[in-house]
């Protein structure tokens, strides 16, 4: 029943543990905190510019530069999402609504220490998950077809629309523009080119990373513009790194949470990090006695997106592992890695190459841990940035941003676009449109509309993709009330208010 | 006022990718078209809803004040947008490395630094770090421009 039992862990452990693996796993832990902490570049990028360095390694050493870069590139996009509200990552979108407003009250010092904590708790459970249950609830992803897979992505959008924001409808508006961009370039089913305007650039879809960083990154720096000063208002930097330990131990349940949300999102293929630290924050906010102080510097809200960030690789890694599926963009790079060296996921995995399971299984925990304090050693400079001024910090930042747009593809359009996108997320943070829904509109987008045509293909009209299993019932259902409960609000605001 | 503006602006977007998808196969288009309709349904919802809490009775000087706004903003906000514009106009004649010295200079200097240290750091080092390590870590070559082109 539990096929971890009968992996042989000795060796695994003299392995891991062995003097050039670890220097390894430390050294690739700061170069994954580094590159996961600059906008455009993230941990696919990071293994990816890691696979040529590694080709004519040993296929175990490989994996653990790859494994140790992945879970701290994670972990380090959190980094200039609290600093300076540009998050490294579309996984680390949500650290910067509760993060940055903490580092604007001085305590980046403590809100670095809170992201690294729940970051390794987080992953540290997820690895555990993968390796006590993976193949065993491996199989319940098989029971979601398109239809539960398109009324999940419409849920999704939903839900935080009517709960990360002040406006269900500008919620939806603002997921609805996140669609239409993510429609654009070549139909997924058909091949078809549309939507692309007369554009060379829009023939392809315009990558989730060059929205984040225009309507994130240079749309902060358009409000930075406008400040004088430095990031943090006292301009000084309160509450250490250890600090930040103690804060995350009182929300245990929310940490608890996140990890299960991170999990689940993790191991359902397509659903990705970003939407997994949204709808755990989302969840908190739902949850908590306070909900008004989320997105205002509360502590509780960065504990639940960063547990549920890292938690998601841990339970991505359960069907890339086992059906050879990846659970998201970083377990797709990982995936391509394990084919490089010959290495075949599935049964045969665990049957021909036990003891590389099982030195990757220690590698991931010994990952999980060591980002933490090299996080701590990264952190104590970085958070000074807070206290410099804006009037050189708003350039560096801007052309951080423009740089990482373009290194992410090498394509000029991709300034262009961050550019123009930045333009419209400073308008719409203006007029309280929420961009986190325009997010993930792009990030659910291709996912939504695939399973959405496979439906079509299958159940013929849209009302029998409703019916088409107890699951879909169900999740429709919910979007149903979600609306409904959004909608009374919105209309209702003072008997909302009232009964509150 | 400048809500206004742009919501009209959004309308218009939204009503040009509508008409836009008539060109194409109803099965590319289905979906987009759908999701378009449906986004401009909500912004005429959310403009009704709008209208109706900022001119009911129970209205506040808060909220008239609030949207009194326009999308015209500070100096600072213009010179920070006038220079990204200028930037990715410049990018492609005179390269990664020359436009963002000038780009990095000019912005800092217009939002207020006068350091000639920190204006020299910021724009020239910062700039080089840049380019040397997307050219040498990460093996992306960023653009000379055409300009550097046609001299060298």
């Amino acid at each position: 029943m539990f096929p971890f039992l009968d992996l042989p862990w000795a060796q695994g452990f003299a392995s891991a543990f062995s003097p050039e693996h670890l220097l390894i796993l430390i050294l690739a832990s700061f170069l994954g905190v580094i590159c996961g902490a600059l906008p455009g570049i993230g941990a696919s990028l990071t293994m990816s510019l890691l696979i040529p360095f590694s080709f004519h390694w040993d296929k175990t050493t490989g994996l653990i530069l790859l494994v140790s870069a992945w879970a701290s590139a994670v972990y380090g996009g959190s980094i200039t999402a609290i600093l300076i509200n540009t998050p490294g990552t579309g996984g680390n979108v949500a650290s910067a609504f509760d993060g940055f407003p903490l580092s604007e009250k001085g305590r980046a010092g403590e809100a670095l220490g809170i992201s690294a904590f729940a970051s390794a708790v987080g992953g540290l459970v997820g690895v555990g998950f993968l390796i006590f249950f993976s193949p065993i609830l491996a199989k319940f992803t098989v029971e979601f077809g398109p239809a539960e897979y398109f009324i999940i992505g419409l849920l999704a959008l939903c839900m935080i629309a009517a709960l990360s924001g002040t406006s269900l409808m500008r919620g939806l508006i603002s997921g609805g523009i996140g669609l239409l961009i993510s429609f654009m370039g070549y139909d997924i089913i058909t091949g078809e080119l549309r939507f692309n305007f007369g554009f060379e650039y829009l023939e392809e879809r315009i990558h989730f990373v060059i929205i984040v960083i225009g309507v994130f990154g240079v749309a902060q720096c358009l409000r930075f513009s406008e400040t004088v000063g430095s990031i943090s208002r006292s301009g000084r930097v309160r509450g250490g790194y250890l600090s930040g330990v103690k804060t995350t131990l009182k929300y245990p349940f929310t940490l608890l949470r996140s990890i299960g949300i991170g999990i689940i999102f993790g191991f359902i293929p397509g659903l990705g990090t970003s939407s997994a630290s949204l709808f755990s924050w989302t969840e908190a906010k739902r949850t908590a006695k306070d909900p008004e102080s989320f997105g205002k510097g509360n502590p509780e809200g960065l504990v639940a997106s960063e547990a549920a960030n890292n938690a998601v690789e841990g339970g991505a890694l359960t069907p890339t592992l086992t059906l050879g599926i990846p659970g998201n963009p970083n377990s797709a790079v990982f995936l391509a890695a394990m084919l490089m060296y010959g290495i075949l996921p599935g049964q045969q995995l665990y049957e021909a190459n036990s003891d590389l399971v099982a030195t990757l299984f220690i590698t991931l925990i010994l990952s999980q841990s060591v980002f933490f304090f090299t996080g701590w050693a990264v952190s104590i400079g970085a958070a000074r940035v807070t206290t410099l001024s804006l009037t050189f910090l708003a350039p560096l930042i801007l052309l951080i941003c423009l740089t990482g747009a373009y290194v992410s593809n090498g394509q000029f359009g991709d300034v262009a676009v961050a550019v123009i996108l930045g333009l419209l997320g400073y308008y719409m943070h203006r007029y309280k449109y929420s961009a986190v829904c325009l997010l993930l509109g792009v990030i659910i987008g291709p996912l939504t509309e695939r399973n959405y045509h496979r439906s079509m293909i299958i159940y013929q009209d849209p009302w029998s993709i409703i019916t088409a299993s107890y699951i879909s019932i169900g999740l429709t259902v919910l979007l149903i009330f979600i609306l409904a409960w959004g909608l009374w609000r919105t209309l209702l605001p003072h008997k909302a208010g009232a009964s509150r | 006022m400048g809500e206004w503006i742009f919501r009209g602006l959004l309308a218009t977007g939204l009503l040009y990718y509508l008409w836009e998808g008539e060109t194409y196969s109803p099965h590319a288009a289905r979906l987009p078209q759908i999701v378009a309709g449906a986004t401009l349904l909500f912004l005429m919802l959310d403009a009704i809803i709008s209208w109706r809490k900022n001119y009911s009775r129970k209205q506040t000087a808060s909220m008239r004040e609030s949207n009194a706004g326009s999308l015209l903003e500070s100096p600072r906000f213009y010179a920070t947008a006038f220079c990204m514009i200028a930037y990715v106009l410049l990018f492609p004649f005179f390269g990664y490395i020359v436009s963002s010295v000038f780009f990095v200079f000019a912005l800092s200097r217009l939002l207020g630094e006068r350091r000639w240290y920190v204006l020299t750091i910021c724009s020239i080092v910062v700039p080089l770090i840049f380019w040397f390590a997307s050219e040498q870590y990460l093996k992306v070559v960023m653009p000379k421009g055409m300009l550097l082109q046609i001299i060298f």
